[in-house]
């Protein structure tokens, strides 16, 4: 009992130093995504690790998909030896740090574990690193999240499968893109950003909820106003966005 | 053999004959007078060498020892510190334990400012940010010191810092209460101001800096922002005074 204790408690104080770990790959240029280690809880077993490697995979290959779908391009950047703990590590230091080094969405997440037991949970969190540095209130007190949770019958695949296809991760990259060219002065491409962001939210994302969704929806309709009226006040920056002094509408929209 | 052949001897000298009241009883004659200046001085010279020599020796020495000793505590230093750096750089280190291991070593004093500017410049997530944590634990404990460092790294225009260390720079003046430093920021608001105001002012200004991470218009916003809240810190600090 007491070396249970004990091996728990080492367990324990192992996951807390792993915590914000260093994330080589992050000093290049451009827009970047990282992706961080997945913590696993439970005992775990072969089955937890072979989950969480699939559930990489499946990270991995959607960021790619959204590297090939949006302007501007950016980077995905594995981190795995960093695995953050809880929303609370990203303190005020760490996202200025991830902000100054351009990164759009810090990726983490959590895989739940027991064996014998045929339920399994897996949480994907979102750090959108420019909306926490500069309008940290739009940010729900758990932060930008997603649980899935599956029965399953010792195929780790099946949870793979009800990720889908992360309609929420490209909703908040696009809105991340777009917050970041704004503060960049590049109105037009934060425009479009934002739009594209408008156009994820109104298809509701798997695995937001309404209440974050109907938050979000208002503030990309305010940053799509802030980029106007920032592209008609600027004038050392060219842009074709409020032109003609009226505000632009997204393409698509009605 | 007659008269003739005999040898001619030059006896001249024998017949001179000897002087009266010289040699030796004439110097006694002198050794009894009265000594002057150059006298006493000759006679002390031996003295008054071995003294200079010795205060020379002794000063000498004692520079020397100065200088061997600061190498020695020099070395040491580095010797301790390398230990703090390699874990600051180890990619496993997080970063409160980052930021502890920066204030371990801003405790060398001005020794610490060099590698700890490096860390700001080395492009990864945790260093930069325990760098600049322990820098200004540095200027806390040394203005004397960290002030002309800091202020050396706005003035540099030859792109051998970035704009993270630039940040850190202008943040620390400010907080550290650098008298001298209000010039040298107004002098960096001016060059802001420029790069803010035109796309070659912003190329000329982006020229100053190193590559990575890129400066963007954004980072000159920051910067700005930056300058104003160190000015402000500095005229409260010259009120206080």
């Amino acid at each position: 009992m007491l070396l249970q204790r004990l091996l728990f408690l080492l367990t324990l104080a192992a996951a807390a130093t792993a915590q914000m770990r260093d994330c080589p790959g992050i000093s290049g240029d451009g827009y970047k995504v990282m992706l961080d280690n997945l913590s696993v809880f439970g005992p775990g077993g072969q089955t937890t690790t072979l989950l969480r490697d699939r559930l990489r995979q499946k990270v991995q290959f959607d960021l790619s998909a959204i590297q090939l779908e949006t302007t501007p391009q950016m980077v995905l950047v594995p981190c795995r030896d960093r695995a953050p703990q809880d929303v609370t590590d990203f303190n005020p230091v760490i996202v200025d740090s991830l902000n100054d080094h351009r990164v759009l969405v810090e990726v983490w997440g959590q895989i739940e574990a027991h064996a014998g037991l045929s339920v399994q949970r897996a949480q994907l969190n979102f750090t959108v690193v420019p909306v926490n540095f500069y309008d940290r209130p739009v940010v729900p007190p758990g932060g930008f999240s997603t649980a899935y949770q599956r029965r399953i019958g010792g195929n780790p695949d099946e949870l793979v499968k009800i990720f889908g296809d992360f309609s929420d991760l490209k909703a908040y990259v696009s809105i991340a893109a777009g917050v970041k060219s704004l503060k960049e002065h590049d109105y037009d491409q934060a425009f479009q950003c934002f739009c594209r962001a408008d156009a994820l939210l109104a298809q509701p994302p798997t695995g937001m909820e309404p209440a974050v969704r109907a938050s979000l929806v208002k503030y990309v309709n305010q940053e799509v106003n802030n980029a106007f009226t920032q592209a008609h006040n600027d004038q050392p920056v060219r842009s074709s966005l409020g032109l003609d002094g009226t505000r632009p509408v997204c393409p698509g929209a009605l | 053999m007659g008269a003739d052949d005999e040898p001619e001897f030059d006896d001249s000298a024998e017949a001179e004959p000897p002087e009266p009241g010289g040699g030796e009883s004439g110097e006694k004659a002198e050794a009894k007078g009265p000594k002057d200046f150059w006298d006493k001085l000759q006679a002390l010279s031996p003295f008054v060498t071995g003294v200079v020599l010795a205060a020379i020796g002794y000063f000498l020495t004692g520079s020397v020892n100065k200088t061997v000793q600061k190498s020695q505590l020099q070395f040491n230093y580095v010797k301790e510190m390398q230990e703090l750096l390699a874990k600051l750089g180890d990619s496993k280190t997080t970063l409160e334990e980052a930021k502890t291991t920066a204030v371990a070593l801003a405790a060398f004093g001005s020794y610490s400012i060099p590698p700890l500017l490096n860390e700001i410049q080395s492009g990864e997530l945790n260093r930069p940010a325990a760098g600049e944590y322990g820098l200004r634990a540095a200027a806390l404990a040394d203005p004397a010191n960290a002030c002309p460092a800091l202020t050396r790294v706005l003035e540099n225009r030859t792109a051998a810092y970035n704009w993270l260390t630039d940040r850190a720079a202008i943040r620390i003046l400010g907080s550290a209460g650098c008298p001298k430093a209000q010039p040298v920021l107004a002098g960096y608001r001016v060059r802001l101001s420029a790069a803010a105001s035109s796309p070659d002012g912003f190329t000329a200004f982006q020229a100053t800096l190193a590559d990575e991470p890129t400066v963007t218009k954004e980072t000159v916003d920051q910067l700005k922002s930056e300058v104003g809240k160190s000015m402000k810190l500095l005229e409260q600090a010259g009120l206080q005074q």
